[in-house]
């Protein structure tokens, strides 16, 4: 150790020499003796320059100069790790390496180098594989896709300062969507040697700018620490409800050696199962089931894994329950005959039971809000309706940032995981039907079979109206697409529904794809305009990653959810209802994506704007990513 | 987990999310974000639920209105309206259908200077009577589309 000190002490005074020297050269040239008087003495005496020629003018600053006297130093000592040692980062990576990281998501940082350096070189670039971002918010929201498709987190790095700042906003929309992305962070807090401050930009307690809205986050000083902490986070992150986390990786120790055999073990803790509701209460959950006359399961982060699909698909089509599906997962097939999403409000409006199963916003999804100047709230329920909610909701609040609404009164509430608790549910439930109620249940489905088909033949009446119009109709425009992908194995990473935010969707569909891409599904996104534009870089990602992503651009020229919000703020104050669309469109000029997209290697066409051609530039394009690369068509279509 | 929404249904979806929350910003949690979809409160639509074909008086109508059906259609752009119920008056999920055979002209009015669900209310002030009747010749003269089963990418 104090040969290490020793060594270190010499690396900075020669480093501190070689600065003045500059400088001082520098003074001269800019303005003669004066700036050198502003040098600590001995270092004016140290490095005075050699007399230079008087400048008839004052000459900018250029880059530092090399001295006479710099040049006179001798090579310094140098600084490598022994064969025997290896960096505290490597040992990061055998850790990541146990959790089973596929990829890591990064844009780079010089306050993770350490660890940069180990993903490429100990750890082979291979699981984790690095992907190049170009934007911390596209790492974040590509991590937030992936586990979507992949059911498993993504690792995402940074910058401890301002990479975090960037990372924060995706941070926070996979916190409202429950999902586990696994974020590092680079930092030089130099606590483990105690020195000054040698980093210009540190941060003392880096995580505190998302600790709202992370589930856990730990500053490991110590590689034994970091260990506990890389595992325990791991855990923290997938265990029901699930969050992101967020480790601060100190610098220092990315980069100091070790002894490769005084490295610390990895532990091998295995992830906790989820929690399942206790069995009085299912019992009891199981009892109004089977007596309910019309109960609807309202879902929404139900299914973890395609078994959660499956347990739901048994349990509605078990007790005859019509399926209302808010989609934040694939919870339930959307043309299965039980599935009421598309008449959702009757469904709920009709039903005795609500069975609430990992619904986010239970009360928004019984009640309405009228958006006028006097909001008021409705029941969507009819009197007496009974309600059940299962959700780990209940487990987790937060105080500062929160996403809940009215509480709402239910008859059951059980703190427990959806899909964990469905098969106990469900064997409940097959314990106490009887005969006669069996038949009821069938009876019931049958109705509502008939329901989700009419429901059906009507979005297929709307979706004729304005068919041939140009601007292209997003029913048009669905329907294209789906003529293209429905007898391929596709999987559509982000839509009309779910595409209307900054900066989210374009990334996630990304992250989406990429999990995507080993299981040769073809991936597809309806990408709207407005999104692309915070981050557009990602495109470049997907190309020089071969990314297959097939988007398909839902271009309506604006920020449209926004348009319509001042629209009736315009309204609401009685005046210029012309007026509502400043400052929410997107024109003059139009933005031209296919070239944009082009530009950074990805196969690209448009815009087009009539329905007519809109078939064959999928086709065009679907073949291009069937060879897997990415690409996209830009559509300029209605405004909804 | 494969994601499989079916696309088809997306401009006719109606959604359990309730609607309009405070205002959902561009930063806000996708899942929560989704538009908010109509109220189940019946606003205004067609007077017609399904498409009849267009009989032949209401397209000589439609032709000799012509010219206010033009001034409609900037009217209804220039006031908003394509903002919900979308360029064609073909309805999406935050606004219904309005042509091509709107509600009685009285009703429409009536339901414009004070709707009863999430429109927002449009004055004499902001939008007059005769605006209201450009638009609504706007209205009348969209195109009934053809028959669904003549449209083959809209098989079941």
């Amino acid at each position: 150790m104090a040969e290490r000190q020793k060594s270190a002490r010499k690396q900075l005074e020669r480093r501190e020499f070689l600065q003045k020297g500059a400088l001082a050269g520098a003074a001269a040239i800019v303005g003669g003796g004066a700036e050198l008087t502003a040098l600590p003495a001995d270092a004016a005496a140290q490095t005075a320059p050699p007399a230079l020629p008087a400048s008839p003018a004052p000459v900018a600053p250029t880059t530092p100069i090399m001295t006479a006297a710099g040049e006179a130093i001798g090579p310094g000592e140098a600084q490598v790790l022994g064969d025997n040692q290896r960096s505290g980062s490597d040992f990061m990576v055998d850790v990541l390496k146990s959790l089973g990281f596929e990829y890591v998501a990064a844009n780079p940082g010089s306050s993770f180098r350490g660890l940069h350096e180990s993903i490429i070189n100990h750890g082979g670039n291979r699981a984790p594989e690095l992907i190049t971002c170009m934007h911390e918010e596209s790492a974040v929201a590509m991590a937030h896709g992936y586990f979507k498709a992949e059911g498993k987190p993504m690792l995402v790095a940074a910058h401890g300062t301002v990479g975090l700042q960037h990372a924060s906003m995706a941070l926070y929309n996979a916190w409202c969507d429950r999902v586990p992305v696994y974020m590092v962070i680079g930092n030089y807090n130099d606590a483990a040697v105690r020195r000054p401050a040698e980093w210009y930009h540190g941060v003392q307690d880096a995580a505190l700018l998302v600790r709202d809205f992370t589930k856990w986050d730990d500053t490991p000083w110590s590689l034994t620490h970091f260990a506990e902490s890389a595992v325990r986070a791991y855990n923290v992150a997938v265990t029901p409800p699930m969050a992101p986390v967020l480790l601060v990786l100190d610098g220092i120790l990315q980069e100091q050696g070790v002894d490769a055999g005084k490295l610390p073990a990895i532990p091998k803790t295995p992830v906790p199962t989820a929690p399942q509701g206790d069995t009085a209460s299912v019992e009891q959950a199981a009892r109004m089931l089977v007596a309910a006359e019309s109960p609807v399961l309202v879902v929404d982060r139900l299914a973890r894994t395609p078994n959660g699909m499956k347990l739901l698909v048994e349990l509605a089509e078990l007790v005859g329950a019509g399926v209302v599906d808010a989609t934040s997962r694939m919870n339930f097939p959307t043309r299965h005959p039980l599935n009421q999403s598309m008449r959702a409000g009757a469904a709920v409006g009709d039903a005795d039971l609500i069975v609430g199963l990992e619904v986010a916003d239970f009360w928004a999804s019984v009640n309405t809000l009228r958006d006028q100047l006097h909001r008021s709230t409705e029941a969507r329920t009819k009197p007496g309706a009974k309600m059940i909610t299962i959700t780990t909701g209940d487990l987790y609040v937060r105080a500062n940032y929160q996403d809940f609404r009215r509480l709402q009164d239910v008859d059951l509430a059980i703190a427990a995981d959806g899909e964990a608790t469905l098969p106990s549910l469900i064997e409940a439930v097959k314990r106490l039907a009887t005969g006669d109620r069996r038949r009821v249940f069938q009876e019931r489905a049958t109705k509502l079979a008939d329901l989700s088909r009419v429901a059906a033949d009507r979005a297929r009446v709307n979706a004729s109206f304005a068919w041939n119009a140009s601007p292209v109709s997003t029913a048009r425009l669905s329907a294209e697409l789906w003529a293209q992908i429905k007898n391929e194995d596709w999987s559509l990473v982000s839509s009309y529904y779910t595409s209307d935010l900054g900066g989210w969707p374009r990334p996630a569909s990304v992250g989406g794809a990429l999990a995507n891409k080993k299981h040769g599904r073809l991936s597809v996104a309806i990408q709207t305009d407005g999104d692309l534009m915070y981050a557009p870089g990602v495109l470049w990602t997907a190309a020089h990653h071969r990314i297959p992503l097939l988007s398909v651009m839902n271009n309506n020229r604006a920020y449209h959810m926004e348009l319509m919000h001042v629209q009736r703020m315009c309204n609401a104050r009685n005046r210029s209802v012309d007026r509502g669309a400043i400052g929410s469109q997107i024109i003059d000029p139009n933005i031209d994506y296919a070239k944009m997209a082009v530009s950074m290697g990805v196969y690209a066409e448009g815009p087009i704007d009539n329905p007519a051609d809109l078939g064959p530039a999928l086709k065009r394009a679907i073949a291009v990513v069937k060879r897997g690369e990415p690409a996209l068509v830009d559509v300029v279509t209605q405004v909804r | 987990m494969i994601v499989i929404v079916v696309a088809l249904m997306i401009n006719v979806a109606a959604q359990i999310r309730p609607t309009p929350q405070a205002p959902p910003r561009r930063t806000a949690p996708p899942p929560r974000t989704a538009p908010p979809p109509k109220r189940e409160a019946p606003e205004p639509a067609e007077s017609k639920p399904a498409p009849a074909p267009t009989p032949a008086p209401v397209q000589a109508k439609a032709a000799a209105d012509a010219a206010p059906a033009d001034a409609g259609a900037a009217l209804y752009r220039k006031n908003g309206c394509y903002e919900c119920h979308v360029n064609d008056a073909q309805g999406g999920p935050q606004g219904p259908r309005l042509g091509p055979n709107p509600i009685p002209f009285p009703r429409f009015v009536a339901y414009v200077r004070n709707p009863t669900g999430d429109m927002p209310p449009f004055t004499a002030k902001v939008i007059s009577d005769q605006d209201l009747q450009s638009i609504y010749a706007f209205l009348q003269s969209r195109p009934t589309p053809p028959p669904v089963k003549e449209i083959p990418l809209l098989a079941p």
